[in-house]
């Protein structure tokens, strides 16, 4: 089957690999309709984990049951199913007690497992034309037959429910005001939760056009173009005030205000002008005292490609002095994205919630290499890649 | 006569088990609960999609 491999840095293409067979009764393996290309993959992508090449990307996949093993007992031939990102067992404590991301079995000696992606575990990534589901009556979320909301429902599998999660690791509430780091996808989706929720007020940080054009349009959120000036003062200005709860939707590979190039529509990551801890900073001066981040953004404990020797090990100088003193409360980590997906997906039937705006291109499974560039590049109007085999 | 359609005690692994659906008036008896849990989800599946998503 053709499935989209890393090569190296800057570099996939697209393969003849073998195709996943039933290795446990537990399992079922997909036929893939709809993959996504995440900004998780990019870090990848770009040489800054230590991803070996082989690896077959993609963590955001559905499709329909193919083949069933005979422990299953919830799924059959013909389902269609869209499935975390995620890969968990569903009865050690951590999936027990709904931390699915952190579960202790599926890749043992490390809490959590995803498809595709490096130090996550063995299981193939799903940009592919068939994908195998461990533990699939836990792993695959039910979806109504058809073809309808497919977009929507592959947005299902991480950015939908990650964006929620950032706004509830910040315990986000109706009425309040939130600032949120980052218009990537994630970013996006943080607001349109934060829209959902009924959140008094939004200000979006980023400083591509396009994506702070999506957070006014469709999450009626505040732009603020970190290019412009300090972020935080432009917040404070127009809010009136620091803002009660803020989301990190952007991680590690933060871009340093100061060091943008505002004579260029140059918006690529360089390392050389990053600072990991800048969102991060930012948040504790954005955020009034006693008020909550959620850091849904990742940080890594190794970086080889970090701007310094610091960073490279996971260690950022973040302002705890400052943290401490305002009395603010941090929740962090990836999405345990089955705590939300069915609720999100039937806010999608019932038409309560449609994401689909986030969606800028649906190409070719071939046409992953190119898409992986532009996404890469930030160019503008590449928000959310998905591949169809 | 003795129905067990909704929920009640087996004695044995080997033992049918008959159960009955929530929604209409479809039953069934099976040889075991592995079965009857199948064909529960193939009745949601055909008759009650909806439901069939949730459980």
């Amino acid at each position: 089957m053709k499935a989209v491999v890393y090569q190296g840095p800057y570099d996939v293409a697209v393969e003849d690999v073998d195709e996943p067979e039933i290795e446990h009764p537990n399992d079922v393996v997909v036929d893939i309709t709809t993959s996504c290309i995440c900004g998780s993959d990019l870090h990848m992508y770009e040489g800054r984990t230590a991803a070996e090449e082989g690896i077959i990307f993609g963590h955001e996949n559905m499709g329909v049951v193919s083949e069933v093993g005979e422990a299953v007992s919830t799924l059959e031939e013909g389902d269609r199913v869209v499935m975390p990102f995620n890969v968990s067992c569903g009865f050690c404590q951590n999936c027990e007690e709904g931390y699915t991301g952190f579960c202790t079995n599926v890749n043992p000696g490390f809490a959590g497992g995803a498809y595709g992606y490096v130090a996550m575990g063995p299981y193939p990534g799903g940009q592919a034309e068939k994908l195998r589901v461990p533990y699939a009556d836990h792993n695959a979320l039910k979806l109504p037959e058809g073809r309808e909301h497919e977009d929507a429902f592959a947005l299902l599998a991480d950015i939908f429910p990650t964006g929620w999660h950032g706004t509830e690791l910040a315990n986000l509430e109706s009425g309040e005001s939130v600032a949120i780091f980052g218009a990537g996808p994630v970013g996006l989706m943080a607001a349109y939760s934060a829209k959902l929720k009924g959140a008094a007020e939004i200000y979006v940080v980023d400083q591509v056009p396009s994506r702070l054009e999506l957070a006014e349009e469709h999450c009626d959120a505040h732009p603020i173009d970190f290019s412009e000036g300090d972020p935080v003062d432009q917040i404070i200005e127009e809010h009136g005030g620091m803002v009660d709860k803020g989301v990190d939707a952007v991680g590690y590979q933060a871009t340093d205000p100061d060091d943008v190039d505002t004579e260029t529509e140059d918006y690529s990551y360089q390392p050389a002008k990053e600072n990991p801890a800048v969102v991060i900073n930012n948040l504790i001066r954005v955020v009034r005292p006693t008020g909550e981040l959620g850091i849904p953004g990742l940080y890594v404990p190794e970086d080889p490609g970090a701007p310094d020797d610091m960073a490279a090990q996971g260690r950022l100088g973040i302002d705890f002095g400052k943290f401490f003193e305002k009395g603010l409360k941090c929740g962090t980590g990836q999405c345990n994205v089955k705590e939300y997906n069915r609720y999100l997906r039937d806010m999608i039937i019932e038409g309560r919630a449609d994401p689909t705006w986030v969606v800028s291109h649906r190409v070719d499974l071939e046409e992953a290499p190119e898409m992986y560039e532009a996404f890469d590049a930030r160019e503008e109007g590449v928000t959310k890649v998905l591949l169809e085999p | 006569m003795v129905t067990y359609r909704r929920g009640g005690h087996v004695q044995g692994g080997d033992e049918a088990v008959e159960r009955g659906c929530d929604l209409c008036e479809w039953h069934c008896v099976a040889d075991g609960y592995p079965e009857l849990v199948s064909r529960y989800q193939s009745h949601l599946r055909a008759e009650h999609p909806k439901a069939w998503l949730r459980v």
